[in-house]
């Protein structure tokens, strides 16, 4: 396993990287806020990552990038550093429909590191995690 | 069935998936790369993908109730995506088969390809809840 001993998780770095290029920028994700054993990501509602119209709930294509990106990046902060990683598994259950309107947040941990592969899972919500919208559970290779 | 009896959800727009193709009753779709759409350089990103997925699947289950006993609203519970290979910067393409087809829940899994099917990028199988369309 590599380890960066001497770094330090410092959230504006993240978001530098998140809203640089690419896929995450264009859904707009950044971070949200952190502990010693979760990180959160926040996906702020925008009409274009809607799915249907009427409803106002978000695409469940966009959320899996948010659950992606949580899920990863949870391992990141585990492993000390922005090392390299690619998914094996990710596993999205949609509890229920997202409100129209309100930014998603990821909620997400690692729960294990092993040689070669990590584990982590995490909850997508509004505004109380008690009342998820999704659940993710994901697998890395590391490399 | 053809390509005007389905109607692929908003998102799709916003990040250009469209409908390729058609294999007998089941619709390829497809997506282009594009800048947007990058996760690790060069690739597509695994959300992306997943999304791509999704959309076949539920493409997919769409055509077969429209064809059959009709239209129905469809709200996928889950999805699992085992991604294989990287989906590199060129166009991606997926299609899906029903497993199980019931009154209440479909089973689907889709595959992501670029150079030939038989090489898929990823593979995911999605559940999809099977309501009554609600009245308009």
């Amino acid at each position: 396993m590599n380890t960066v001993s001497d770094w330090q998780f410092v959230p504006a770095e993240l978001d530098a990287f998140l809203v640089d290029k690419g896929h995450n920028a264009l859904l707009g994700q950044r971070y949200h806020a952190h502990d010693a054993d979760w990180i959160e990501l926040a996906m702020p509602w925008n009409e274009r990552l809607v799915d249907d119209p009427d409803t106002g709930a978000m695409a469940r294509g966009a959320i899996m990038t948010l659950l992606d990106n949580s899920a990863g990046i949870a391992i990141m902060l585990k492993r000390g550093g922005y090392l390299p990683q690619v998914t094996v598994d990710l596993r999205a259950d949609f509890v229920r429909p997202t409100e129209r309107g309100a930014t998603l947040v990821c909620r997400s941990e690692c729960l294990s590191i092993v040689p070669g592969f990590a584990f982590s899972r995490g909850i997508a919500y509004e505004r109380d995690p008690s009342d998820p919208a999704c659940l993710v559970t994901a697998s890395f290779a590391l490399l | 069935m053809s390509a005007q009896d389905i109607t692929l959800p908003a998102y799709a727009g916003t990040i250009g998936v469209r409908i390729d193709s058609w294999d007998a009753a089941r619709p390829i779709l497809t997506l282009d790369y594009s800048g947007e759409l990058c996760g690790n350089p060069g690739m597509f990103h695994g959300g992306a993908v997943a999304a791509l997925l999704e959309m076949a699947a539920l493409a997919t289950i769409d055509a077969d109730l429209r064809a059959g006993r009709g239209p129905a609203k469809l709200s996928p519970v889950n999805a699992t995506v085992e991604y294989m290979r990287p989906a590199l910067e060129r166009p991606a393409y997926a299609s899906a088969r029903i497993v199980r087809a019931g009154r209440r829940l479909a089973n689907l899994e889709a595959t992501l390809w670029q150079e030939s099917e038989d090489k898929p990028c990823a593979t995911a199988i999605v559940n999809v809840a099977i309501a009554p369309l609600e009245a308009a």
